[in-house]
């Protein structure tokens, strides 16, 4: 009688685990398992001349509903990948007169809130982290699943993917950023940030 | 002091004004001649492209299929013809693929206008310099014996 009991209450489990799991969309991407399908750019420009630096590095995930319009994410960028062409001036945007990657590795955005706009469009808020300070930020987010055959034949391995295409602009000012006398009119206070990442479901 | 500045006059002068209209012209001859409006982009990789392609949607930004573009054109001068790219779906676009993670990064037209403008300030100084240095006396001239003897 037990052992019967067990096995109905196994098989009442299994089913509602099951159905459970039929109707929760909930799915969590990955990012960072393709940094060759990453692009993430920022662009600071004077009259002496456009800086357009970049990093294919990225981590962290995104927790999508896309039936229900509920979504997280967490974003990490390492500040020793950006790259802008020169190396000399890319160790004084790591240096501790710029963005001081010693005390501060990375450059993060963790969410608080997500409204989806249309079908491809969501509209995120939440914090945005950069040498040491935070501030709210929003912007509004593509959001694209990428169909089976077109990821597979792109060879993006396996799982399912989304593209996420996300513009915003970040003034150094606001995050104790204070940019030297010197190259003061090389360097524009507010920079235009784009993100372009594939994120899979296998982690 | 009053002597040196007088030999170096004509120097002043000619290195000024002439390295003022040479800075000039060449910073014309780059820009007019080799000068391109092009749309820079962060290329991204061709897998990439190949899945945004086949995501692409009327209305969306062409330049992005390819690349994260930069706001606007820039100016470059002698950009490598082999890293443009007309893409099919706006070929009115001209882009220009720069790899930051390569290290590359062309010259732009306003850069070399900024070192041009630079350059021929000093250059200019250096003139004005020449012309309010003393001009170089010349040597007395011999006295009139003649006149000399009739005195006498």
């Amino acid at each position: 009688m037990n052992t019967r009991k067990t096995a109905i209450l196994t098989l009442l489990m299994l089913l509602l685990v099951s159905t459970g799991s039929a109707f929760a969309a909930e799915t969590t991407y990955h990012f960072g398992s393709s940094p060759q399908n990453t692009n993430v750019t920022f662009e600071s420009e004077t009259d002496f001349e456009t800086i357009l630096g970049s990093t294919r590095e990225i981590k962290g995930k995104a927790v999508v509903d896309l039936a229900a319009g509920t979504a997280s994410t967490t974003i990490e960028v390492p500040v020793e990948s950006l790259r802008t062409g020169i190396d000399l001036r890319d160790k004084h945007l790591r240096s501790g007169m710029w963005l001081d990657a010693g005390k501060h590795p990375s450059i993060s955005f963790v969410s608080s809130s997500a409204k989806k706009i249309d079908d491809t469009k969501w509209e995120i808020t939440g914090t945005f982290s950069m040498h040491g300070e935070s501030r709210e930020l929003t912007t509004v987010v593509e959001v694209r699943p990428i169909p089976e055959e077109v990821a597979k034949g792109a060879g993006l391995g396996k799982g399912d993917w989304i593209r996420i295409v996300a513009p915003f602009e970040v003034k150094l000012s606001d995050f104790g950023v204070q940019i030297p006398k010197k190259p003061a009119q090389r360097v524009n206070d507010t920079w235009k940030v784009r993100v372009q990442a594939f994120a899979t479901t296998a982690g | 002091m009053k002597n040196l500045l007088a030999r170096l006059r004509p120097f002043a002068l000619i290195a000024g004004f002439g390295g003022l209209v040479a800075v000039l012209a060449l910073a014309a001859v780059l820009d007019l001649g080799f000068g391109q409006d092009l749309l820079m982009v962060a290329p991204h990789n061709p897998g990439t492209v190949e899945v945004n392609r086949a995501l692409y949607l009327e209305g969306d930004s062409v330049a992005e299929l390819y690349g994260n573009p930069l706001d606007k054109p820039v100016r470059l001068i002698g950009p490598d013809p082999a890293r443009i790219i007309r893409p099919q779906e706006d070929t009115a676009l001209m882009l220009f693929t720069v790899d930051k993670q390569q290290g590359e990064n062309p010259l732009q037209a306003r850069t070399v206008w900024l070192f041009a403008k630079a350059a021929m300030l000093g250059f200019g100084l250096l003139g004005l310099a020449g012309l309010v240095f003393p001009r170089k006396r010349s040597a007395p001239m011999p006295p009139d014996l003649s006149r000399v003897a009739a005195d006498s």
